[in-house]
């Protein structure tokens, strides 16, 4: 799975979080630091040396926590779950 | 304290048709409605957004099934109501935690959240929804930064050391 369907995955399990989904990615030193927000409240952010890697870490803690605050049913994390690398 | 808004899907719900309930009627029934009328859309509506898929499209597709005629208008009408299922979640929440100031944790304390065992420290208190965002260590050792609910977060150091699940981050004693 490349970059590109990664982050169109990530955008998809971010969209039942959010109206106002939106995930930025900045090299700090040696790492990445990739955030998923919600406008402009911070939901996850994961700090880690392969990008790919820490924005699927990012998401998977988002899936834990959509299914926490009950503001996603299963099944989208199932679908989530199934399709990611 | 009781139930944060966002968890109770069917007040949400019922939240949503009601916000929607004028838009659709005037699309129904252009300023002609009856009390009945308004009832019975106030109750299709809710059934309809009944639904964790918020796709105007799909939605219209309940309400067809319920003997309504949807044309491209209402379904125009209907997305307007999936972005408003977040706002109107939020709203609620920021009054209920209006509600059930102040937060009871601060900045800088280690707290572990009850249903996954993350132990970690919190960074910053976000008094507005009584949230927190707090630092931990994942399990493949890199930093994550995370919002949680106060009502998921407990400070009994005795509880911290029992969670077998819990993960201590570096340089933080318990």
């Amino acid at each position: 799975m490349g970059a590109e369907q990664v982050f169109k995955l990530a955008y998809s399990l971010l969209d039942r979080a959010s109206d106002k989904p939106d995930i930025s990615v900045r090299a700090v030193g040696d790492n990445f630091v990739v955030s998923l927000w919600d406008g402009d409240s911070l939901l996850v952010e994961v700090t880690g040396p392969v990008v790919l890697s820490v924005l699927g870490q990012a998401c998977d803690q988002l899936a834990e926590s959509l299914v926490s605050r009950a503001v996603a049913d299963i099944e989208t994390v199932k679908e989530y779950k199934e399709k990611k690398p | 304290m009781n139930k944060r808004p966002s968890l109770d899907t069917a007040l949400i719900t019922r939240a949503l048709a009601e916000h929607m309930l004028p838009r659709v009627l005037e699309w129904c029934y252009a300023g002609d409605e009856t009390e009945a009328d308004k009832e019975g859309t106030l109750r299709d509506l809710t059934k309809a957004f009944d639904t964790s898929d918020m796709d105007g499209y799909k939605i219209a597709a309940k309400l067809d099934w319920m003997g309504w005629d949807p044309d491209a208008e209402l379904v125009e009408i209907l997305n307007l109501a999936c972005f408003r299922r977040h706002d109107l979640r939020s709203q609620l929440d920021k009054k209920w935690a209006a509600e059930n100031q102040p937060p009871i944790f601060s900045e800088n304390q280690t707290v572990m959240d009850i249903n996954r065992g993350t132990v970690g420290v919190i960074k910053k208190v976000i008094a507005e929804e009584l949230c927190y965002l707090i630092e931990y260590t994942n399990g493949s050792g890199n930093l994550v930064t995370e919002r949680f609910r106060q009502e998921t977060l407990t400070d009994d150091l005795e509880a911290l050391k029992k969670k077998k699940k819990a993960r201590p981050i570096e340089g933080v004693a318990y």
